[in-house]
């Protein structure tokens, strides 16, 4: 499963009584909210408090990266907070109030809702959510109510793509109320082959049944990956494990890298463990990479570090680090 | 296709010039311009008037899905398919063992259509539960 399941990722939604929506609250109106949630955090040793708005831009992005917060979240900093717990992260004045969402590597779904619903439970204990018996939790978009709860996975699909398979998957993917993104590039497209694959709506379903099918549609996906890649090996196995092999080569003395070679690094790697010919590598170990190697967290990980060829040289040095001993 | 802010439809990857859907549902009925309609029904709370929930396709506060919810009924069928909450409730708001009820029989008439019978099976089996507990009482 962790060749092809990256990540497992669960987010809930919630919003306040007694204020309106991000989208309609006023600087101040937003500014009180986040004391009163600093307030709330402050003496919970399990969570701390960003201090969002005195981050740089930079910095910012660097979350963005690392998926503590979205990309429209990190472009301002006035009226927002950040709160951050073991594998959790809590948006506050998102496109609500509350964005709590936690994730966690490998397929772990179930451990990520049970990480989001402990936070919810807490603050649920000290503020007034805006609730409805019939619409569930309300929320700024009505495509969140229900539940308010958007479970996703990321997955790595170089097979899929690489034999025609994607399309035909994004198209049944979609009739059962599932959304497909490209991660790390343009549209479906994407170099890096990585997918996230997200439930659409969240009303009339509890939150373990969105869960339990969320993880059945993702044993299949994983399954059509692992024929995949099999396939295409079998189909052509020099030219694969040439292929692979010469990314194990790279990886394992390179003294410079680019993002892109590290991408197919990760793709070659990747079908190389399904197909037993890489053994000295743990597909966790491969996949946590793209939590440091990425360009705009090596820069703000490692002030240091200053320009792109200082950032590939990090980087030939550091993939070293997922080959076991 | 489901109408998506502009945001969400960008994280979503969905092209969101489509909001054909809502306009064309309510825009004759309940607009038109601003000079036919003497006084614009706007949210109590947060101001919001439901031209603009059209155009966004966001709410503005949790009363604009009260006081809306006629204009909205329509609308938030297409989205959520006419289904209703059956998730977890804030602890503030607590669960009526008939709603408790009335929800799992829905879940279970669900589960018969889609012929999935161990699930239903289990639905049977927590009905009872709740129905024995409120014996109990
Ligand atoms: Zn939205
Ligand atoms: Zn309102």
């Amino acid at each position: 499963m962790n060749d092809v399941v990256i990540s497992s990722r669960v987010r809930l939604a919630r919003n306040l009584a007694d204020y309106p929506f991000p989208n309609r609250s006023s600087i101040q109106q937003k500014k009180e909210i986040c004391d009163k949630v600093r307030q709330a955090f402050c003496d919970n040793k399990n969570f701390g408090i960003a201090h969002f708005s005195s981050l740089n831009l930079q910095m910012r992005t660097a979350l963005v990266e690392k998926h503590l917060v979205s990309r429209e979240f990190a472009v301002s900093a006035d009226g927002k907070e950040l709160i951050t717990g073991s594998n959790l992260s809590i948006m506050i004045n998102e496109e609500d109030v509350f964005r709590i969402q936690s994730i966690l590597p490998g397929f772990c779904l179930d451990k990520a809702y049970e990480n989001v619903n402990l936070a919810d439970d807490f603050i649920d204990e000290k503020f007034m959510f805006a609730f409805d018996a019939s619409l569930g939790y309300l929320t700024a978009c009505p495509t969140n109510l229900g539940c308010a709860l958007r479970a996703s996975v990321m997955v790595h699909l170089p097979g899929l793509a690489k034999s025609d398979g994607l399309e035909s998957l994004v198209t049944s993917l979609s009739g059962l109320g599932y959304t497909v993104r490209g991660m790390y590039g343009e549209g479906s497209n994407t170099g890096g082959f990585i997918y996230q694959i997200s439930n659409m709506r969240s009303m009339g379903k509890t939150e373990n049944e969105i869960i339990q099918d969320l993880k059945k549609i993702t044993e299949k996906i994983v399954d059509s990956e692992h024929k995949a890649r099999k396939n295409i090996h079998e189909k052509y196995p020099i030219r694969t494990e040439d292929k692979i092999l010469r990314s194990h080569a790279i990886a394992k003395s390179a003294k410079i890298l680019s993002e892109k070679e590290f991408f197919d690094i990760l793709t070659d790697l990747s079908v190389g463990i399904t197909c037993g010919i890489i053994k000295d590598i743990s597909p966790e170990k491969l996949y946590g990479t793209l939590n440091t190697l990425l360009s705009a967290i090596i820069m703000a990980d490692n002030s240091h570090i200053t320009d792109g060829f200082e950032r590939r040289i990090y980087r030939a040095e550091k993939i070293k680090e997922i080959f076991e001993d | 296709m489901v109408a998506l802010c502009s945001e969400c439809a960008a994280k979503e990857n969905i092209n969101s010039s489509d909001h054909s859907g809502m306009h064309s549902l309510f825009n004759p009925f309940f607009f038109g311009t601003s000079a036919s309609v003497p006084q614009i029904k706007k949210c109590s709370s947060c101001g919001t008037k439901f031209s603009e929930i059209c155009e966004n396709s966001k709410y503005g506060c949790g009363e604009c899905y009260n006081i809306f919810r006629k204009e909205s009924e329509q609308y938030l069928r297409k989205i959520n398919g006419g289904f209703s909450h059956v998730g977890k409730r804030p602890k503030s708001i607590p669960v009526k063992v008939s709603d408790r009820l009335e929800e799992l029989r829905s879940l279970l008439a669900q589960a018969v259509v889609t012929e999935d019978y161990e699930k239903a099976a289990e639905l049977r089996d927590k009905i009872k539960e709740i129905k024995s507990q409120k014996e109990d009482i």
